[in-house]
């Protein structure tokens, strides 16, 4: 993808003081405008459940509104995201894995009542691959690992040592394999 | 209403785990407690068949957490 | 009693079954980090299921949508919030986020990945 080549040709100087931005043509920020302001209107719409004209105006005014905070929020390189789409396959076995894991827990708690087996949950250090890196892509990456390891309750994911490719996970049941956070797997 | 009402249920541990606990399970048991109520109003809205209460769960939701990531932000320092 | 009042029921008692397995996890563990884990069901599973209890009563109403928006904020924001109250706890212990030598020692590398 364009975006990507152009950030990564662009980190290197040490002294940028602000962090680096995903979007950088002024096209890019005008979809990225209307686009907020799209979901903002829409938003607006589905809470007043109206269609009356008065309404809509007032949603476009509050949509422009939030359009212009979250492009101010970007501009200052505050929260750096460029997530990739194929990330959403993530999201796939996520259903699965929610329903298996609260069984679990339900069995660990009959178990822990029933013949007081203690629950004891622990921190485990999984290899992260290509972990570092403060390009809106990889702390894309790295949010979406959080998420993604955070949905199902067996597991969270509590940070990462970049330097050594290194997320830090707890598990309440250490599980067989490995969860596999990484959304770019 | 009788699906609240039981969901109610889950409150008292909360504020057992709350009054008991570490600071950190007292941060978890806010969190849960504040799910519970928030789904607690989502089922009042809908047992009493009034369509504004939704808005309650629907702030009391978006609020929580913003109160929770506050609560986190300062126990990490702070507190 | 139709099959819509069946399934009403059924996602109810599921909603509300998650959100006590919540609270009755939470009663019985000791530590924060364990703790956490159970917040986990009551802020994915109870959402979606009781929002999709009141869809199916009222289906494309406002209140329908709302709770819709509801579990879509809540299944969002609780993993967030459970990674964030972990990090404040261990951060908390540390005094800063650290990932220690000897704990790197025993990473581990997800190489039998079935999926």
């Amino acid at each position: 993808m364009a975006r990507r080549k152009r950030s990564t040709r662009r980190r290197g100087s040490p002294l940028r003081r602000r962090q680096e931005r995903a979007l950088e043509t002024p096209l890019e920020r005008l979809v990225f405008g209307l686009t907020w302001w799209a979901i903002a209107l829409g938003l607006w719409m589905l809470l007043v459940f109206k269609t009356e004209p008065a309404e809509i105006v007032a949603g476009a005014l509050a949509a422009a509104l939030a359009a212009t905070g979250a492009e101010l929020v970007r501009l200052r390189g505050y929260a750096p995201f460029s997530p990739e789409l194929r990330w959403l396959r993530g999201l796939v076995r996520l259903p699965r894995d929610v329903l298996l894991d609260t069984w679990h827990m339900l069995l660990l708690l009959v178990l822990h009542f029933g013949r007081g087996q203690p629950i004891e949950g622990r921190f485990r250090i999984v290899h992260f691959e290509a972990c570092a890196g403060r390009d809106p892509r990889r702390q894309a990456r790295r949010a979406v690992a959080t998420w993604l390891g955070g949905v199902s309750p067996n597991t969270y994911v509590l940070g990462f040592d970049e330097q050594r490719d290194a997320a830090v996970l707890h598990q309440l049941v250490p599980s067989e394999p490995l969860p596999d956070i990484d959304p770019s797997a | 209403m009788i699906a609240a009402m039981v969901l109610l249920a889950g409150i008292p541990p909360c504020l057992w785990v709350a009054m008991r606990g570490t600071i950190v399970s007292a941060l978890a048991a806010l969190e849960l407690a504040s799910t519970i109520t928030t789904l607690a109003l989502l089922l009042i809205a809908q047992g009493l068949h009034r369509d504004p209460f939704f808005d309650l769960a629907l702030v009391s939701a978006v609020l929580s957490f913003a109160g929770a990531l506050v609560f986190a932000r300062f126990l990490e320092r702070w507190v | 009693m139709s099959v819509g009042d069946v399934a009403v029921a059924a996602l109810l008692a599921l909603g509300v079954g998650a959100a006590l397995l919540s609270a009755v996890g939470l009663l019985a563990t000791r530590d924060p980090y364990d703790q956490l884990h159970f917040t986990g069901p009551a802020t994915v599973i109870a959402p979606v299921a009781l929002a999709a209890a009141v869809l199916i009563e009222e289906p494309l109403s406002s209140a329908g949508i709302k709770s819709v928006l509801v579990a879509v904020v809540m299944v969002t924001t609780g993993p967030v919030l459970i990674h964030a109250t972990a990090r404040a706890a261990r951060v908390r212990e540390r005094g800063r986020w650290v990932v220690l030598s000897e704990e790197l020692k025993r990473k581990e590398h997800p190489s039998s990945r079935s999926r």
